[in-house]
């Protein structure tokens, strides 16, 4: 390689652009050629065999059978679940997250809070999965912390009702990543609202919703939307948390997925072809609607 | 210069959040020490780190990280090198590409990936199917640290700076770029660790005994070592959050891109 | 229009103090320029104005009554700031007509105001865009027409021409004056650029480390600096030390030189003092062959010349130091590089600052008494 540019080179000392043109390009490519393969072979190809599987049966042929198959209630239940628990999660988080960022990014917030809230937050996003699972079974679970504080001085949840190993206690749970997620996302769009444009509005005479309403709002929608985006595909996705509290309790489409590997769900692959079919459509929906939000936004936060 | 202060909305929320962070954090730990009614001691603790599966499983998730970082570094350095020296066409399709594994999320990779290599035992039948699975589950996080690093060094000046002096790529590459991107490879290399140690999905499909599979098998059994466990991955976190902060501030960068998978 | 009495303002952040008890009266219509180098406390008495920071000591007063604590989005004023306060989701007629929005009046009526303004400002064509499609002149004057659409009482302008090219900043800072003068409103514009400063105010407000060093009209302020800091922040100015003696024949003693200075005729006491003389007050003394005569005034040699366009500017070596000299320049180059010179000024023409008397500077000679108190001038 090195010998060819020198050939190239003939006589002339070495100088960085000696090479032609065509060779320089040639080896770049060369060099990137092992990741592309790699993530073809890793990533695209398995995706791509999913995908076709979905549309085969056990033999090869086509058929639209297992995807069919999806739209039986049982199914559509499962889709409607996973929905229902991404919207919750992330609206909740989200709404949240979003007073929280914008309380530690404003200008008279002490200098210590940004850093600490970031730092809170990685660790936060990070411990989803099953330690997430159990500190909260630790906390409310049948006998976690503040339910027997609660019990204590007279309330007694799960008499009434609520359960963390239900609907309502999984979106509990993922607020718990949800939160932290909206936080580290919208932060850096909070910080393009300038201080000018505030400024700019109180001094022609605008109280603080009239700001947000005619200009913050406005120019942060397309961030705030999606941030929302990428949360509910976050949640739509997530697998570890939901198996250790609901394992079969719910019907949810990653755990639905997980059946079909495990063999505790003993229908065709498929089957868990198509409902992985169906998951990478929503979710590459969710991250299409992202991207195409993310360039709206750069336009005025840059 | 303070401009505006904090209002009382604003500071409601800060405590909201914090409280919101803590409890459970605060549960976990209450939980993981409590031996009986209103005792407290380190016996879920004692049971957990006598446990020799929670070595075995430990030891066999160090092992997958570091795998995992050793074939993401060497995949993706000359990759992310490449790309922002000569071919900056294809950044647009790293970062598709760096988005992919989102669309693609754990569950659905595993089921892709056991179909695809089902005839393929050499892969399928020890832990390296795991490996190569997290290079992918990690390469959002991965590229996105090389990429920043990267971008922050001025790569055409030092590489042709390097090539006028005789140097051929490798050199390039070795002397002149790694060193300079060492801040980048650690901060990605904590970032991998943590995904791998606390990965579930993938392994629990594909059947290995990983610290995050252990640490469900132990929970659906006994409460409070679950409990502990949690406290002892929590701990390790905030040391990759605390390693990765303070290599970033070693390089004047300010904070770290971290976002977990679940 | 509104007339505004600054008393006694103190403000510090943290440990370093930005105004260390400003006072100062602008009088309705007036236009004042605060002038100083970064961190003399000039923006923060501007933002203490509008209400954006509250002073630590001290009241501001509009019209005669304590605008202190009253909250920014309620006092009537104006601002323009340095650059990216338009609205950026809004067209430029919208930016123009948010105060009157904000006013809840009528959509036809807002309309009909902002295309009024921006006809003044000479955008009307641009109404329907974009911030991000118009240049830096053009969004500093909707700007100006946005602060200006909800008549204000008083119109503040942070440093808006800082951000803009230097044609740009030309044009249109007399386009600021034209405007204000027009309508007449009570103005105060922050800057570091002693020339814009000087060439459009009613007055100056010379500021460093928060206190004023001089308050008066340009030429005051150019011609007369009261301190060291005037004298070397404004203009060009050529410093010589020497001694001025009691009872002396007007004449300044530098480097065993003597050097004419009215201001020293009658000087009381032996003080160490500063001449200051502007380049354009020394004179090279020509021959009658039109070549630089030698043997009378101050001998110098020239070392090096920079063309300034109408002016050169030499540097000429001379027993007291190297002085900057202008001349026309024609006739600057009938003294190239080399050639020895003779310099001479008129004696009324050397200012002299006290370098003994007052740590401060501040001169007590040539009965020009106290800086100027902060009073309003009539409008030029």
């Amino acid at each position: 390689m090195t010998s060819g540019a020198q050939e190239a080179g003939s006589a002339l000392p070495q100088a960085p652009s000696l090479p032609t043109r065509q060779r320089k390009f040639s080896f770049a490519w060369l060099g990137v050629l092992p990741f592309f393969a790699y993530v073809a072979t890793f990533l695209l190809v398995p995706s791509i065999w999913l995908v076709v599987g979905a549309f085969q049966t056990d033999s090869g042929a086509f058929t639209t059978v297992q995807v069919h198959t999806l739209f039986q209630q049982q199914y559509l239940d499962a889709y409607k679940t996973s929905i229902e628990i991404s919207l919750a999660s992330a609206l909740i988080g989200g709404v949240c997250g979003l007073f929280v960022a914008y309380s530690a990014v404003k200008e008279g917030a002490p200098g210590w809070i940004r850093p600490l809230l970031t730092t809170f937050s990685g660790v936060a996003a990070n411990f989803a999965g099953i330690p997430l699972a159990f500190a909260w079974v630790a906390t409310l679970g049948t006998t976690g912390v503040i339910t027997a504080f609660l019990a204590n001085h007279g309330i007694d949840l799960y008499q009434h009702g609520f359960t963390l190993y239900s609907f309502t206690g999984l979106t509990v749970v993922y607020t718990y990543f949800q939160m932290p997620l909206m936080i580290l996302v919208i932060s850096p769009a909070l910080d393009g609202v300038r201080t000018e444009w505030r400024e700019a509005a109180t001094n022609l005479g605008a109280g603080q919703l009239q700001f947000w309403r005619y200009v913050g709002i406005p120019i942060l929608w397309p961030s705030l939307l999606g941030a929302f985006v990428l949360l509910f595909g976050s949640a739509f996705a997530a697998y570890a948390t939901a198996a250790a509290l609901v394992g079969t309790e719910l019907n949810l489409v990653p755990l639905l997925i997980g059946n079909v590997v495990n063999g505790n769900n003993t229908s065709d692959p498929q089957f868990g072809d198509a409902l992985a079919l169906g998951m990478i459509v929503i979710i590459g929906f969710t991250v299409v609607l992202n991207i195409l939000l993310q360039r709206r936004s750069d336009r005025w936060l840059r | 210069m303070k401009r505006s202060r904090l209002s009382p909305w604003n500071i409601l929320w800060l405590v909201l959040a914090a409280v919101y962070f803590l409890v459970p954090l605060y549960g976990s730990l209450e939980f993981s020490l409590e031996t009986g009614p209103g005792q407290y001691g380190f016996d879920a603790y004692r049971t957990i780190l006598h446990d020799p599966q929670f070595r075995n499983s430990f030891l066999l998730s160090l092992r997958l990280a570091i795998f995992t970082v050793i074939i993401s570094t060497v995949l993706m350095v000359p990759t992310v090198y490449w790309v922002n020296l000569k071919l900056p066409r294809l950044r647009r399709v790293m970062e598709t590409i760096a988005l992919l594994p989102f669309v693609v999320p754990p569950v659905v990779l595993a089921v892709g990936i056991l179909r695809l290599f089902a005839s393929f035992t050499w892969l399928l039948s020890g832990p390296q199917v795991l490996v190569v699975s997290y290079v992918i589950l990690a390469l959002p996080y991965t590229y996105r640290s090389l990429d920043a690093g990267m971008r922050a060094m001025d790569l055409r000046t030092l590489t042709e700076a390097a090539q006028n002096m005789g140097a051929n790529w490798v050199t390039v590459l070795w002397r002149i770029i790694l060193p300079n991107l060492r801040f980048a490879m650690l901060s990605a290399a904590f970032l991998t660790v943590t995904l791998v140690m606390g990965e579930y999905t993938m392994s629990s499909l594909m059947l290995f005994n990983t610290f995050a599979v252990y640490m469900n098998y132990i929970g659906g059994s006994q409460a409070n070592p679950a409990a502990a466990l949690a406290m002892i991955s929590l701990a390790l976190t905030w040391v990759a959050m605390l390693a990765i902060l303070f290599i970033g501030r070693g390089s004047n960068r300010r904070g770290a891109h971290v976002v977990g998978t679940n | 229009m509104a007339d505004i009495v600054l008393r006694n303002l103190y403000k510090r952040f943290g440990a370093v103090v930005a105004l260390h008890g400003l006072d100062l009266t602008i009088g309705s219509g007036e236009f004042v320029a605060f002038l100083g180098p970064s961190g003399c406390g000039k923006t923060t008495a501007l933002r203490i104005v509008a209400g954006f920071e509250r002073p630590d000591g001290g009241q501001v007063l509009l019209e005669g009554k304590d605008i202190t604590n009253l909250p920014a989005n309620r006092r009537g004023m104006g601002m323009v700031f340095q650059a990216y306060s338009l609205f950026p989701n809004l067209t430029a007629c919208d930016n123009v007509s948010f105060g009157l929005r904000v006013r809840r009046v009528g959509a036809a009526e807002r309309r009909k105001r902002a295309m009024e303004l921006l006809d003044l400002v000479g955008l009307a064509s641009a109404a329907h865009r974009y911030p991000h499609q118009l240049s830096g002149g053009q969004q500093q004057r909707i700007a100006l027409a946005r602060a200006l659409a909800i008549e204000p009482r008083v119109l503040l302008l942070d440093e808006p021409l800082s951000a803009l090219d230097a044609q740009v900043r030309l044009q249109l800072r007399e386009e600021i004056r034209r405007l204000q003068t027009q309508l007449g409103i009570t103005t105060m514009f922050v800057t570091h650029d002693q020339e814009e400063a000087l060439s459009i105010s009613d007055r100056v407000v010379v500021l460093s480390q928060g206190q004023i060093e001089q308050v008066g009209a340009p030429t005051e302020i150019y011609g007369n600096p009261s301190t060291v800091f005037v004298a070397q922040f404004v203009g060009t100015m050529n410093r010589i030390e020497g001694v001025a003696r009691s009872g002396g024949a007007g004449v300044v003693d530098a480097a065993g030189t003597r050097l004419p200075a009215q201001a020293a005729r009658d000087w009381v006491g032996d003080d160490r003092v500063l001449l200051l003389l502007r380049p354009e007050a020394i004179e090279v003394v020509w021959g009658p062959d039109g070549r630089p005569a030698t043997g009378e005034g101050l001998a110098g040699t020239v070392r090096s010349q920079i063309f300034l366009g109408s002016v050169t500017r030499l540097y000429v070596a001379t027993d007291v130091g190297e002085l900057m000299v202008d001349l026309g320049s024609l006739r600057a180059l009938s003294a190239p590089i080399g050639s020895n010179v003779s310099l001479a000024w008129k004696p009324e023409a050397p200012r002299l600052i006290s370098l003994t008397s007052r740590p401060d500077g501040h001169l007590p000679s040539a009965g020009q008494g106290a800086p100027a108190l902060a009073e309003p001038v009539g409008r030029r």
